[in-house]
């Protein structure tokens, strides 16, 4: 990808969460409380927009925008003819196309994670330790979003192997990313009766998604069972049940409550059956590209 | 003409061919009907450099791709020195240029030639040594700094060419090496395969005869999928000589088409000979009948003749006389 490219990437992944996160927490005295509160607070306001947008929307269509033209691309351009006439197996070439676009998605999640959460803690409290202290927590979220582009990558790397342009791709992951992170999140906020009714989770990413971290952090005490979290956190994925759009208070310091999880999927099955979709997905993009016709 | 009937060999024979095939056929199969690219070619192709001549659609390109591993064999089987085509090992030995190579626009020459190097098994150091030297060698020295994007067609090719040969290759595969280049390159590009042949078995693919005679002593021709005659250019002239005529008249214009028309004639057409002179190329299915037909001719058209006489046989006379017969011998079954 262009530098150009990677940056104005970087830059959406961290515009949106950064004005959330500063206007949740511009009336914070980071003074009058400890570092692991004011750590825990900075966690709270970075978690749903890491969810939502940095790691969701943006990061899924740079993802796809990425692996889209990898073989589509190179097969319609004819670029793909001289390097199948090389030493080097269809399945080498395949899996070095998917390691590069992985490593690629890492690094920017990786730059936008860790720069975005500099970046925020600088601009308010301007403690260091306040950053250090989110470090578990970044780390987690670092490894979350390695999960969801896994996800993403093999969708985006079969549907490459299968179509004629990396543009079509485009589309169809594009149109995946919109269902997953604003239409299902509309019918969930909309119309909560018809997407229980319909069991509409089995086929909402988003939901599984979610269900797999609020599941994750509380497991592994990345963050405190608190209210603070979850409440904006639900917003986004549903995930607790009788979450409700109280307003949070950052002053009060980090309430010890805890919502239990909505349960429509065990989260163990909303990650097993994600990472099965991602094996077969990439087995099958592997396959198409073994007998893919290489014409000039 | 009779088709050759090869007899299928042992593995120690097929290894002493650069390039071997027995019915090698490929068929794409469509929504209606499946189209018969390729039907049962059987190649053997020597150490040296061998011509691989037939007009547009006739199948070259198809073969190539199936020999390189692009495309899938449908029927019958093919071997690189005894290997499997698309297998690795074979790969190894090929080096493959494209007719009309498309290449990383964005990368430099000299970044090419090393991501190539490297995918043909070199390390970075070792193909950006031997980068060098070929950029050197084919005179891009100078344009190795410049993304490929800005290259002139010439150039394009001869990056294509120094990445074939980058891992060093037993058997250079080239699809129409020249095409979309001015004769200044097209000659460069001759000069060069010329030269490498002695360092590597090259395969060439194209419908400009010309260039073909020039390099080649062996050929093969293929027409609608099938091979029309494969063997030295000599002894495929030789079987030619004796029945092509060359008639330059100052109507020709008028004249060609009476020629085209008449049922003793095989075919005609306006070639153009040393020195630029055009003339009307003709070949007769009875050269007694057209040697008394010609005067009437000449008469009938009060035209006047310049000249009547037998050239030398070029490939391009031999490809013609060799298509009309194929076309007409594919007719003569269709109708049995």
């Amino acid at each position: 990808m262009k530098p150009k490219r990677v940056i104005a990437g970087l830059i959406m992944m961290l515009f949106v969460p950064l004005i959330v996160f500063f206007v949740t927490l511009m009336n914070t005295n980071f003074g009058a409380i400890s570092t692991y509160s004011a750590s825990m607070l900075m966690s709270f306001a970075l978690l749903p927009m890491l969810y939502w947008w940095m790691l969701g929307l943006v990061f899924t269509i740079l993802v796809s925008g990425a692996t889209s033209g990898v073989i589509a691309d190179e097969v319609d351009k004819g670029t793909m003819l001289l390097l199948v006439s090389k030493p080097v197996s269809r399945v080498q070439i395949f899996l070095g196309k998917f390691l590069g676009v992985f490593a690629f998605g890492a690094l920017m999640s990786f730059v936008g994670i860790f720069l975005g959460a500099w970046v925020a803690v600088m601009f308010t409290s301007g403690n260091i330790a306040h950053f250090f202290g989110m470090l578990p927590f970044l780390l987690f979220m670092f490894a979350y979003g390695l999960f969801v582009e896994l996800i993403f990558l093999s969708i985006s790397i079969a549907l490459s192997s299968m179509m004629a342009t990396g543009r079509k791709v485009l589309m169809a992951c594009l149109g995946l990313v919109v269902l997953t992170f604003l239409v299902f999140f509309m019918i969930r906020r909309i119309a909560p009766g018809y997407y229980e009714t319909y069991s509409l989770y089995w086929f909402d990413i988003g939901y599984h998604l979610g269900n797999i971290l609020a599941n994750a952090i509380q497991v592994w005490n990345i963050l405190p069972a608190s209210t603070l979290w979850q409440t904006s956190f639900d917003i986004y994925t549903s995930a607790f049940a009788g979450a409700t759009t109280a307003t949070i208070d950052t002053s009060q310091g980090i309430d010890l409550g805890g919502l239990p999880l909505a349960g429509y999927v065990a989260p163990v099955v909303s990650l097993l059956i994600w990472l099965l979709i991602a094996i077969l997905l990439t087995l099958f993009g592997l396959y198409k590209l073994k007998r893919k016709e290489i014409t000039n | 003409m009779l088709r050759e009937v090869i007899l299928v060999t042992t593995e120690e024979k097929i290894e002493k061919y650069e390039i071997w095939s027995n019915n090698l056929t490929k068929v794409y199969e469509k929504k209606e009907n499946a189209v018969m690219a390729v039907n049962k070619i059987n190649l053997r192709v020597l150490p040296g450099i061998h011509g691989f001549l037939g007009p547009n659609g006739a199948g070259k390109t198809t073969t190539i791709n199936m020999l390189i591993g692009a495309l899938s064999i449908t029927e019958g089987e093919a071997r690189i020195r005894g290997l499997k085509p698309g297998s690795v090992a074979a790969n190894q030995l090929i080096g493959f240029l494209p007719q009309n190579p498309q290449f990383y626009k964005d990368m430099t020459g000299e970044e090419y030639l090393i991501y190539m190097g490297m995918l043909g098994g070199l390390s970075k150091e070792e193909a950006n040594r031997r980068g060098q030297e070929l950029l050197r060698s084919f005179d891009m020295w100078e344009e190795r700094t410049r993304q490929i994007g800005k290259y002139s067609g010439g150039m394009k090719q001869k990056i294509g060419i120094t990445a074939a040969l980058i891992h060093r290759p037993k058997i250079l595969i080239l699809d129409e090496p020249t095409a979309n280049l001015d004769p200044i390159g097209r000659q460069n590009i001759i000069d060069r395969i010329k030269e490498l042949s002695s360092q590597v078995s090259v395969f060439i693919s194209s419908h400009i005869l010309g260039e073909i005679e020039q390099m080649c002593q062996v050929v093969t021709m293929i027409n609608n999928g099938e091979i029309v005659v494969s063997d030295t250019i000599k002894n495929i002239k030789s079987q030619f000589v004796g029945n092509t005529f060359l008639l330059k008249t100052s109507k020709d214009k008028e004249i060609l088409p009476q020629l085209q028309k008449d049922p003793d004639i095989e075919k005609a057409w306006l070639t153009e000979e040393e020195g630029g002179e055009i003339s009307i190329c003709i070949i007769p299915k009875d050269p007694e009948k057209l040697q008394k037909k010609i005067p009437k001719l000449i008469l009938d058209n009060d035209a006047i003749l310049k000249t009547f006489k037998q050239p030398e046989v070029t490939l391009q006379d031999v490809f013609m006389a060799t298509m009309a017969r194929e076309e007409k011998g594919r007719g003569e079954r269709k109708h049995a």
